[in-house]
């Protein structure tokens, strides 16, 4: 009995004008925006393409340890068709270098700034705006209209019960709902296909259907908003009235809201507050830096600091005197960057992370919060795949610096930080002119830029490594749950008004 | 007749649970968005006075002579403007700090480093739209002017009551223009309620009067504010007369005004990269370095000569090193206003694609007439222009009365040689922000808006008598 009143349901809603004039107007806008941000993720990608290309070469170029550092750039996500997310920029590129901990940092835009006034429209808004609108135009009579115009004193003359009614129009708009769904984002996925020639991988395809679950789920809560609102109120203008207003304060209101609350209800501080805290350790370094130059004593220059009683030459006491400074200094500002980083999380990035869980919180009660934050998960494109990302730099960073440490340029080969030449070489082609040329600066030798660039196969390289559909669709449980509540509380409430409900 | 018709239409209307239910949501969200409004102002204001330069540091440069004013960088804001309320304008998107130098000519002598409006960015959370007035009247009236207005016919045709009127003497636009008034009517009180209870509230928290401070601005968005609502309320009728079922008449209202109100401002800055691209970031510091160099390679051999040392100082025209490098200096200021216009230019589309839709002309419009958003932006960039002018011909007219000067003004450091006497901080200009009130030309701005919004007030009011007195009333 339930699946026959589905059925009937399902067909009812389907062939309905208004439900068939709103579908359509809502998909031409769905194939309209999958376009633009197809579009958007085209560009996105032939810029990632070309940094790929660019730091590639960079990276092969070096020819000294002292260079060594790479651009490792956050590759855009191909559903980002679906959500843009944290809105965030991609591709980002950031820095690995022994002097610089990578984290985020705002760079120059790709685009117009003034222009981000205009906030980025995707698939996830379509949906949590016009999609919900349209579920409670589908249900907000289920009941009310039926009584109205008669129809219910005639189907509850039958055997069918009043939970089987219920439970058959539930799942009526559950069908109408996954097929609206269904067709919506098989054709949004086909527009960017064909239209932007994105290729979908098979996982795209796995996020993209559990996407497309979650959608479902998340209009499944206003499916069973419209139905509650139709047994509370005997007209179905008053249940159309009042099931829009509570869309409207949860779909549009409620999410700006609870991010303005958690700005303001815990305030971050001023970035230039807290900079000189983060540049205290640098500042330290620059004085010490300072000291050194004044106080250190020359090299003995028959024999050298690096463990060994070998005689030293001239030559040889010049360069690695001034490597020695160098190499000196550059260790020094590895340890203030590293400080700096410490103070960075402490000082800074906590704060903003107690201002996000403010909103976390704030955001338990708004279905549409619980889209939001779920959707930009599977497509890849939320805050946390950046701070992976960027959590991943840092550690190719620890990488690098042990690399660098195994090749000796901060201890006892530090002239190649600035030199291909070794030990030996170096006395070879101490001449008079040259001595001149190391004097000033060892880098500067000629011979440098006539070396090939070093050979880095042995140095450890950087993947991009994709997210787990696995973890993510685990971090989405919470979100996944409290829609499911929403639905359940909901059910729950119009079960009971039902079976007080006059059905005359 | 038609005046009672009016009150009939007021009467029912204000004893239907509807009704009161839209005017507590409407004093609700009032009371909502003024105390966001005074927490992000008082929030804006100690952002503002510790960005100021301190007196310290003022006395410090100024101790220095003119030359370490010459090459100081001054930072100038925004000032928090209570007129804000009405439009935010974005204010927390645009930048709102700039800093300027008499002397670099790189970026025009503005520099964006320190822009204080990003100071306590969370990049951690989503971007929220504001709830000043324009989100007040453009999305949340106007959705309240359609459930007010929705079956304002068709429940009247329902409940068989329309046949009754139209059985007596009364024309059908009489009856119409009496069910608009009476909404119009309602709608106004709940507005003027709502702004009763802000402006109390501000004055609590602020101690601030926005409508003495800003009568005019205040004035005006409250007229604005009724003209865009009418169009929903003709809107409403329209469908109302089409439509003999209200729920279907109202499902198709709402899809336009979810188009209008919530989507339709996207739409301009989906647009504009496409119709109206222009030089990414990237490029334009790429094409302004290679500008720059060049403009380097240009300057005088015999400046370069005295940098390097190979050259005295008396030798040297400075008169015309000092206008030579200012032409060299102006080519790089033009370079970057040219890009700055461009950008202009783009957002000034995007706005234009916008217009089409009564929230993006109201909004325009609002903005426009209470001096907030791109407008005030631009103003503000030229006052900080000016201001950079201003210290300039400061400095050249205090240094000549320092017979012990060289008097050279040259955006160079190696080259400058100004008076290194202290002055007086006192007599170094300040700046001037622009004024926060509306002027003849943001009026005759935001005219075309207005021309739109009454226009489109006309239109829905043909389109709903013309239906209305064809409409089957059985």
């Amino acid at each position: 009995m339930i699946w026959t009143i589905a059925k009937k349901e399902f067909f009812e809603k389907i062939l309905d004008f208004r439900v068939i004039i709103s579908f359509v107007i809502a998909l031409m806008l769905t194939v309209v925006v999958a376009f633009v941000v197809g579009e958007d993720y085209k560009a996105s990608k032939a810029r990632y393409d070309q940094e790929v290309v660019a730091t590639e070469n960079e990276y092969r170029s070096i020819r000294v340890f002292g260079e060594f550092s790479r651009e490792v750039i956050f590759p855009p996500s191909p559903l980002s068709v679906f959500s843009k997310g944290s809105g965030l920029p991609a591709p980002m590129s950031v820095t690995v270098s022994a002097t610089k901990v990578p984290k985020f940092e705002p760079k120059i835009a790709a685009s117009n700034v003034f222009l981000r006034i205009y906030d980025s429209l995707d698939l996830v808004t379509v949906f949590r705006i016009l999609f919900a609108l349209l579920v409670i135009l589908l249900t907000f009579d289920s009941f009310s209209g039926e009584k109205e115009s008669g129809t219910l004193r005639l189907v509850m003359s039958t055997s069918a019960g009043r939970l089987q009614l219920f439970f058959g129009k539930v799942l009526g708009a559950f069908l109408v709902v996954s097929a609206v769904n269904l067709a919506t984002y098989a054709l949004a996925m086909l527009g960017v296909q064909w239209v932007s020639g994105i290729a979908f991988a098979g996982v795209d395809y796995l996020r993209a259907s559990l996407i497309l679950c979650v959608t479902v789920l998340y209009m499944l809560v206003f499916a069973s908003l419209g139905i509650c609102a139709s047994l509370l109120f005997r007209h179905s203008s008053t249940s159309l009235v009042v099931s829009l207003l509570v869309w409207f304060l949860t779909a549009i209101v409620q999410p700006n809201l609870n991010t303005f609350l958690a700005t303001e209800l815990f305030s971050v501080p001023r970035f230039k507050d807290v900079e000189p805290a983060l540049v205290q350790r640098e500042e330290e370094v620059d004085k010490e830096i300072e000291r050194f130059e004044k106080e250190r004593q020359p090299l003995n220059k028959t024999r050298t600091s690096y463990g060994s009683d070998t005689r030293i030459t001239d030559a040889e006491y010049e360069v690695l005197e001034s490597a020695i400074e160098k190499v000196y200094i550059r260790k020094k500002y590895i340890e203030a960057a590293e400080e700096g980083w410490r103070r960075y999380q402490q000082v800074y990035l906590e704060p903003l992370r107690r201002q996000a869980a403010l909103n976390f919180i704030l955001d338990l009660v708004s279905p549409a919060a619980q889209l939001k934050r779920s959707v930009p998960v599977l497509s890849c494109t939320d805050v946390d795949n950046y701070e992976t990302f960027f959590e991943k730099a840092r550690q190719y960073r620890s990488q690098c610096s042990e690399y660098l440490n195994r090749k000796g340029v901060f201890s006892t080969n530090a002239q190649l930080y600035f030199s291909r030449l070794k030990k030996e070489d170096i006395n070879a082609e101490a001449t008079g002119r040259r001595m001149e040329l190391y004097k000033k600066d060892p880098s500067t030798i000629p011979w440098i830029h006539q070396q090939p660039p070093l050979d880095l196969s042995d140095a450890p390289s950087y993947r991009v490594t994709e997210a787990s559909v696995m973890a993510d669709t685990s971090r989405i449980v919470p979100n996944v749950g409290l829609l499911l509540l929403y639905s359940v509380l909901l059910g729950i409430g119009a079960i009971a008004a039902l079976n007080k409900y006059d059905v005359r | 007749m038609i005046r009672q018709l009016i009150l009939k239409e007021i009467k029912e209307s204000l004893l239907s649970v509807r009704f009161v239910g839209a005017l507590v949501f409407t004093i609700i969200i009032y009371i909502c968005g003024s105390l966001i409004f005074c927490k992000k102002y008082d929030t804006q204001v100690d952002d503002y006075r510790s960005f100021q330069p301190k007196d310290g540091d003022v006395v410090k440069v100024a101790g220095r002579g003119l030359q370490a004013i010459y090459q100081q960088r001054f930072p100038v804001a925004k000032e928090p403007r209570l007129s804000l309320f009405f439009a935010s304008g974005n204010e927390t998107r645009y930048p709102r700090s700039v800093e300027i130098s008499p002397s670099v000519m790189g970026r025009a002598g503005l520099f964006s480093a320190s822009d204080f409006s990003r100071q306590r960015q969370n990049y951690l959370l989503d971007r929220y739209q504001d709830f000043d007035m324009v989100f007040i009247v453009g999305v949340v009236l106007s959705f309240l002017a359609i459930v007010l207005a929705f079956d304002a016919i068709s429940r009247d045709r329902e409940q068989g009551t329309l046949r009754q009127q139209l059985s007596n003497a009364i024309p059908r636009a009489r009856i119409l223009l009496a069910k608009y008034i009476a909404i119009l009517v309602l709608l106004v009180a709940s507005v003027v309620l709502g702004s009763l209870c802000s402006i109390i509230l501000i004055q609590a928290l602020l101690g601030n009067n926005v409508v003495l401070m800003f009568p005019a601005e205040s004035a005006i968005n409250v007229v604005l504010g009724m003209l865009y609502l009418s169009i929903f309320i003709w809107l409403a009728l329209w469908f109302s007369a089409i439509f003999s079922k209200p729920a279907t008449g109202l499902a198709v209202m709402l899809l336009l005004w979810t188009f209008i109100a919530i989507l339709s401002p996207f739409v301009g800055g989906m647009l504009a990269p496409r119709f109206h691209p222009i030089e990414s970031e990237e490029d334009f510091a790429r094409r302004f370095q290679m500008a720059i160099q060049q403009s380097i390679l240009k300057l005088p051999q015999y400046a370069n000569d005295v940098m390097q040392g190979k050259k005295k100082e008396e030798e040297v025209d400075w008169n015309v090193v000092e206008r030579e490098f200012d032409e060299a200096g102006q080519v790089m200021v033009n370079y970057y206003m040219g890009h700055l216009n461009e950008l202009f230019g783009q957002v000034e589309f995007a706005e234009s694609m916008s217009f089409f839709s009564p929230y993006g002309a109201y909004r325009q419009a609002v903005e426009r007439l209470s001096n907030t958003g791109l407008s005030y932006h631009k103003k503000f960039i030229d006052a900080a222009m000016q201001y950079r002018l201003t210290l300039k011909n400061f400095i050249r007219a205090e240094d000549l009365r320092d017979p012990d000067s060289k008097h050279r003004m040259i955006w160079f450091p190696m080259l400058t040689a100004l008076s290194k006497k202290p002055v007086d901080p006192k007599i170094i200009p300040m700046f001037t922000p622009p004024s926060p009130h509306v002027s003849i030309d943001d009026v005759q701005a935001s005219l075309p808006s207005i021309v739109y919004l009454l226009f489109l007030n006309v239109v829905f009011f043909f389109l709903a008598l013309g239906t209305f007195v064809r409409a089957d009333v059985r």
